[in-house]
């Protein structure tokens, strides 16, 4: 990833105002935190740079905000969100000044794309992505931060790669079996 | 499950193996060799994990039989980065022959 372009990344409220704008106004945290984990990791596979400063937790429930509770107590405090039972609604637009139309493009894209997932296929994706399987150590170790550098090896978010599987190593190319050259995979 | 059901034996490619053991390219990205073991598992376990995306090569039988395989998999351990996989029925044996970038050609394990 690079980490010369940090400089640009999206405040925390900003990023979560920003998710809250465009979601519906029946949004619970649950939502909010799947789609802000979804939307960044997507944005971190095609660009190779991260998107906000926040960081993501891996707990049982998926990959979450990390310290969610308190960045949502502090938006509230700010009045910038209410927060109703399990539900958070915006009170204010997120400021997007000085954010290039382009990032813009590629968040509202992303963001639409994994609002229209139920709750429930939110959970579930992203329990099984690279990213967190491998924080978790299989889903064992909870609580670690998710290292966004792993987003790159979450292939769900390639279109392309359908058009990389027709890029076939040519048949005459292929090496021969040779038994012995084969060993037993050693998994350790 | 894409190939016929039960357990399937991991081998891999001695050079390959060797690759991974001492950690050259692209297994010193230690992403990449967690991402490869992790993906391995998979296979062991069910190679229609979405995550492998485990896909046929469209090789004919002619070519199929001068290899002396089967069939011809391969899954991705990262966008670019993909695994070239024989499959043996009769033996029930899954072997990794390659490890690779999807633009690279030239095969290391020739």
């Amino acid at each position: 990833m690079d980490s010369k372009k940090k400089t640009n990344l999206l405040k925390k409220e900003t990023y979560v105002l920003y998710l809250l704008n465009n979601l519906s106004s029946k949004t619970d945290k649950y939502r909010v935190n799947k789609i802000a984990f979804l939307t960044e990791f997507a944005y971190i596979y095609k660009n190779n740079i991260p998107l906000s400063e926040i960081q993501y937790a891996a707990i049982d429930k998926g990959p979450v905000i990390d310290e969610y509770k308190s960045l949502f107590k502090k938006m509230e405090k700010a009045g910038k969100i209410k927060v109703d039972r399990i539900y958070v609604r915006p009170l204010k637009d997120a400021d997007m000044r000085g954010v290039s139309p382009a990032m813009i493009k590629q968040l509202d894209e992303l963001i639409e794309k994994f609002s229209k997932f139920d709750t429930n296929s939110l959970i579930a994706l992203t329990h099984a992505l690279d990213s967190y399987i491998i924080t978790t150590k299989n889903e064992k170790v909870m609580g670690n931060i998710i290292d966004k550098s792993l987003a790159n090896l979450d292939i769900y978010f390639d279109e392309n790669l359908d058009k990389y599987q027709e890029n076939q190593i040519p048949q005459n190319q292929l090496p021969e079996l040779n038994r012995g050259d084969l060993v037993e995979y050693d998994s350790k | 499950m894409i190939l016929s059901k039960g357990y399937y034996k991991v081998l891999i490619h001695k050079d390959l193996q060797k690759c991974i053991a001492k950690k050259k390219a692209p297994f010193n990205d230690q992403y990449i060799l967690k991402a490869f073991r992790k993906k391995v598992e998979y296979l062991r376990e069910d190679c229609s994990h979405p995550s492998l995306n485990f896909k046929p090569y469209k090789v004919g039988e002619r070519v199929k039989r001068r290899l002396g395989v089967d069939s011809i998999y391969e899954f991705y351990v990262n966008r670019s980065i993909r695994c070239l996989v024989y499959v043996l029925d009769d033996r029930k044996e899954l072997v990794l022959y390659h490890v690779g970038n999807h633009k690279e050609t030239k095969l290391k394990a020739t």
